[in-house]
C-alpha cells in the first residue's frame, strides 16, 4: 500500500517497499517446477510451457530434473500406489520453501480412476497440497491460473509467520512403502489395495504444514462387498467399519454416508 | 579376461527421470557405460483401466479409452468402438466412417510429430525440436476441440459413429491446416532428418533386425522401420481404409533412424489420406451416426450378445487391438486392451544390450511409448 | 497356402489335441504343438494378443492367443483353459518371444503360472503383494460398493 511519503519518495528515485514483500517478490517470480510428469496432465503441463500459453511469461518456465532445484511440485496425473512412496520422497527431497499443485482430478482425488484398486485417492493423503487444479486433463489455460493463485498465495506469506525461518524443525513427511494388502506405513496397512484409504487428507500448509492425516482407524477391519454373487455378503452393498466421524466429514468420500 | 576386471554396476533409470515418458523404470546393468542388461520395470501408472471397464456399461468406457495413449484419443476412441460394433453387430454409416478416419490421421500427424520430438529431446536438445510439433499439435488440437469440445480427452467416438457431425467452422479452419501442413513437414525434416548429430547418434543404435521383430509382436513404426511392410490399414481393413491410397513407408536396418525416417513418411502419407477423404466428404451420406443408436439412452443401454470379439486398428504406436467378452448384460464380462506401447517394449532389454547408456533413452524415445498405455 | 481356412487346417492337423475342437480350445498339454504348428506351418509369426479370462462359474481360467500372419488378414484365435485354483500352463516364449510381458501381465492379474517363463515375475502390482486384482472375485474398491451410495 503506497503511501503519500513512499510516493514522494519515489519521485525522486528512492524505492520503499518491505523485506516481505521484496522477498516474496523473488520468489514468485522464479518459481521453478520440477520436470516431473506421472500421466496425461503431464502433457497438458508441457503444453503451458511450449509456445502458445508459454508459462514462462509467469517465471516458471524453468523446470528442473531434480528435486534438489526445485520450488514447486506439479503433481500432474494419477499417483499409483506403487508410485505413491516416490512421489513422498521426492517431496522430501525438495528444500523449503516448497509448494504443490494438484493438477487435474486423478491427482486430487483419484479422478475417473478413483475406483480402481491401485489408485491413490488424492495427493494429499500423503503430501500438503497448496493449490488443486480442477479438469481431466486441466487446459493450459487452467494450470495458468493454478499458477497465479500460487503466487497470490506466495504474496500473502509473512517472513516472521513461515515455518521455515522459524526455530520450529523440517520434518520430512512419512514416506509409505509397499506391502502385502497395499501402501503401509511402520507396519500398518494405511491403504489397502481394494479398500479405502485410513488416512484422512492434509490440511493446508499455508502456515503449519501441520499433518492432520495421520491413521485415524488403524483398528478398524474393513470389508468391502464382493461383486460377486457366489460370495456371501453381510449385509447388501453395505461395507463395515467405514467410521462415522470419517464417512461425514471426510470429503474424500463424497459427504456422508450413514 | 584382462588383468583389470571391472565391476558391474547397477543404475536405475526412473520412475521419476526427464526421459522415461512418464513413470518408467528400467533397472541397468553397467559395465563401464555399456550396458550388459537392461530389465524394464512397469506399473507405475497400472491404473486399472480394465478392472474399472468390466464395472461399467459399454458406453461408460468410451471416455477411458481417451486415457489410455493420451495422444491419441481418437484413435483410442475407434479401436474400442470398432469392437462394440463387432460385438453387437452395428452398422456404420459411410459419414461417420470419414470422418473417423479424418480423426485419426490428424492424430497420426500429431502423434508423430511430437514423437520425433520427444525423441530429440532425450537426445539432449532439450525441447527445441519439439516446439515445432507441438505447434502443429495445438492447431490440430484446436480442430479436436471445434468437433468434439475437448482438447485432449475427445470422448467422440459412439458406437455406430461419432457424437456430433462437424460443426460448420470445422472445415474452413481444416482447409487452413492443410495448406500449412506440407510447408510444416519439410521445415520439420529440412531441421532434424538430415541434421549430422542427429543422424550420428541414431544411425545403427538400437537395431531389430526384420527377421526377429514379427517374433517379438511389434507393431506400427517400429515393426515397418525394421522392414516388414505391416499395417492393420492395409492387413484387415476398417473403415474406408479399403478405399483409400497409401503407401506404407518402410526401413531397412532397422534401427533408431529407420523408424524416425519412417515416421516422417507416414506423416505425408497421412497428408495423402487426409487430402482423398477432404475430397469425397461432402459427398458422403448416412449421417454422422447410426440412427438406431443415435440417442444416448440407447448407448447406453446397450447389451451386445453373449460373445466375444477382438478388433483392432492402426494406432499411430502400433496395433491397438480390443478384446472383448459379453455375457449378455449391459457390462463387459471381459474388456482388455492389447496395448502397443506394452508390447512394443518387449525387445527393449535386447536393443540396448551392447550401447552406451545414454543411447538407451534414445532408444526407448524412438518406440515411442506411453505409459497410460503401457500400464492401463 | 492352401484355400482351406486356417481353423479347418489346424484341427485336421492335430486332432488330438483339442478339448473343444469347434472353439480352438486346445488341451494345456498340446499348446506348445499347436503353438508350433500355427507358427511353422499356417505361417502366424506373430503372436498379437494373449488375453486371460477368468470363468467364474465353471471355476477355470481361460487363455486365449491371437495369432496374425505379416502377410495379413484377420487373426486366428486359440484358446486352453486351466482350473482356477491351480491355474498353470505352458509358456509360449520359446515359439513367440513377444509372449514373455503379456504371460508377465496375465501371472500378475490373474495368478496364471506359465512353465517355462523364463522371468516370471509381477509386471504391474510389487512382489510382495499377495492376490490377482483381475480375478472377478477380488474385492472391488469404490464409492458405489460403499454404505448407502449404491442402493436404488
Amino acid at each position: 500500500m503506497a503511501t503519500e511519503a513512499q510516493l514522494a519518495a519515489e519521485r525522486h528515485g528512492v524505492f520503499l517497499t518491505t523485506v516481505t514483500r521484496l522477498y516474496n517478490w523473488g520468489r514468485r517470480s522464479s518459481v521453478y517446477p520440477l520436470s516431473f510428469g506421472l500421466a496425461c496432465c503431464a502433457i497438458e503441463m508441457m503444453a503451458t510451457g511450449m509456445a502458445r500459453v508459454d508459462l514462462a511469461r509467469f517465471g516458471a518456465e524453468m523446470f528442473r530434473a531434480s528435486p534438489r532445484q526445485a520450488d514447486l511440485m506439479i503433481v500432474a496425473g494419477t499417483v499409483t500406489k506403487k508410485m505413491a512412496p516416490q512421489v513422498v520422497r521426492l517431496y522430501n527431497q525438495m528444500p523449503e520453501p516448497r509448494y504443490v499443485i494438484s493438477m487435474g482430478a486423478c491427482a486430487t482425488s483419484g479422478g475417473p480412476f478413483r475406483d480402481g484398486y491401485n489408485v491413490l485417492r488424492g495427493i494429499d493423503l500423503l503430501i500438503p497440497v497448496d493449490v488443486y487444479v480442477p479438469g481431466c486433463p486441466p487446459r493450459p489455460e487452467a494450470l495458468l491460473h493454478g499458477l497465479m493463485t500460487l503466487q497470490a498465495q506466495i504474496d500473502a506469506q509473512r517472513l516472521d509467520a513461515v515455518r521455515w525461518y522459524s526455530d520450529r524443525e523440517a520434518r520430512d513427511h512419512p514416506v509409505p512403502s509397499l506391502g502385502r494388502h497395499g501402501l503401509e506405513l511402520d507396519g500398518q496397512t494405511i491403504d489397502p489395495v481394494g479398500g479405502l484409504p485410513l488416512l484422512s487428507p492434509l490440511t493446508s500448509p499455508h502456515a503449519e504444514e501441520q499433518r492432520s492425516g495421520q491413521l485415524e482407524h488403524p483398528q478398524e477391519i474393513r470389508l468391502f462387498p464382493i461383486m460377486d454373487d457366489t460370495v456371501a455378503r453381510e449385509t447388501p452393498w453395505r461395507a463395515r467399519g467405514v467410521a462415522r466421524e470419517i464417512a461425514a466429514d471426510d470429503l474424500k468420500r463424497g459427504g456422508a454416508h450413514e | 579376461m584382462s588383468a583389470h576386471e571391472s565391476q558391474l554396476l547397477q543404475v536405475n533409470i526412473g520412475p521419476q527421470h526427464p526421459s522415461t515418458h512418464g513413470v518408467f523404470r528400467m533397472e541397468v546393468t553397467l559395465d563401464g557405460e555399456t550396458v550388459v542388461a537392461l530389465r524394464p520395470v512397469f506399473g507405475y501408472l497400472h491404473r486399472n483401466h480394465e478392472q474399472l471397464a468390466e464395472a461399467s456399461s459399454y458406453i461408460q468406457t468410451m471416455p477411458y479409452t481417451d486415457r489410455l495413449d493420451y495422444f491419441n484419443s481418437m484413435t483410442s476412441n475407434y479401436g474400442y468402438a470398432l469392437a462394440v460394433e463387432r460385438l453387437a453387430g452395428i452398422e456404420v454409416p459411410q459419414r461417420a466412417s470419414y470422418i473417423r478416419a479424418l480423426m485419426s490421421e490428424l492424430t497420426r500427424i500429431l502423434n508423430h510429430a511430437t514423437a520425433i520430438g520427444f525423441m530429440i529431446n532425450d537426445m539432449g536438445a532439450w525441447h527445441t525440436a519439439l516446439q515445432f510439433g507441438m505447434r502443429e499439435r495445438e492447431k490440430i488440437l484446436d480442430l479436436f476441440e471445434m468437433a468434439s469440445g475437448a482438447r485432449m480427452m475427445c470422448n467422440y467416438f459412439r458406437f455406430g459413429g461419432v457424437v456430433r457431425d462437424l460443426p460448420p467452422e470445422f472445415l474452413p479452419y481444416f482447409d487452413q491446416l492443410m495448406r500449412g501442413l506440407p510447408a510444416f513437414f519439410d521445415e520439420f525434416e529440412q531441421l532434424l532428418r538430415d541434421n549430422e548429430i542427429i543422424v550420428a547418434r541414431s544411425s545403427g543404435i538400437g537395431i531389430l533386425p526384420r527377421d526377429v521383430a514379427a517374433g517379438y509382436s511389434v507393431t506400427g513404426p517400429v515393426l515397418r522401420g525394421s522392414g516388414v511392410p505391416y499395417d492393420i490399414r492395409r492387413a484387415e481393413p476398417y473403415g474406408i481404409y479399403g478405399e483409400l491410397a497409401f503407401d506404407i513407408p518402410v526401413g531397412s536396418v532397422g534401427d533408431v533412424y529407420d523408424r524416425t525416417l519412417v515416421r516422417f513418411a507416414e506423416m505425408r502419407q497421412s497428408y495423402r489420406i487426409l487430402q482423398q477423404i477432404r475430397e469425397r466428404l461432402p459427398d458422403t451420406g448416412g449421417g454422422h451416426i447410426n440412427p438406431a443408436l443415435a440417442n444416448f439412452g440407447k448407448q447406453k443401454a446397450l447389451r451386445p450378445p453373449a460373445g466375444e470379439a477382438y478388433a483392432r486398428v492402426e494406432s499411430p504406436k502400433g496395433e491397438l487391438g480390443f478384446y472383448l467378452v459379453s455375457d449378455g448384460s449391459t457390462q463387459p464380462y471381459r474388456y482388455k486392451v492389447r496395448a502397443p506401447s506394452f508390447i512394443n517394449l518387449t525387445p527393449l532389454g535386447a536393443m540396448c544390450r551392447g550401447h552406451l547408456l545414454a543411447d538407451v533413452v534414445v532408444i526407448l524415445g524412438s518406440i515411442d511409448i506411453v505409459m497410460g498405455e503401457v500400464d492401463r | 497356402m492352401s484355400d482351406q481356412p486356417a481353423a479347418v487346417r489346424l484341427t485336421a492337423a492335430l486332432p488330438a489335441a483339442w478339448r473343444d475342437a469347434a472353439r480352438l480350445e486346445a488341451h494345456a498339454a498340446d499348446l506348445p504343438a499347436v503353438a508350433r504348428f500355427v507358427r511353422d506351418r499356417l505361417g502366424y509369426a506373430m503372436l498379437t494378443n494373449l488375453t486371460a479370462v477368468d470363468d467364474l462359474a465353471r471355476g477355470e481360467i481361460e487363455v486365449v492367443y491371437h495369432v496374425v500372419s505379416p502377410a495379413g488378414g484377420a487373426p486366428l484365435a486359440f484358446r486352453a483353459r486351466t482350473p482356477r485354483a491351480a491355474a498353470r500352463l505352458p509358456s509360449l516364449v520359446a515359439c513367440w518371444p513377444g509372449a514373455e510381458l503379456q504371460e508377465r501381465e496375465a501371472y500378475d492379474l490373474f495368478g496364471v503360472t506359465f512353465d517355462g517363463h523364463p522371468d516370471l515375475r509381477r509386471i504391474y502390482l510389487w512382489d510382495d503383494f499377495v492376490g490377482h486384482p483381475m480375478r472377478r472375485d477380488f474385492p472391488r474398491q469404490g464409492d458405489k460398493y460403499i454404505a448407502g451410495a449404491g442402493e436404488e
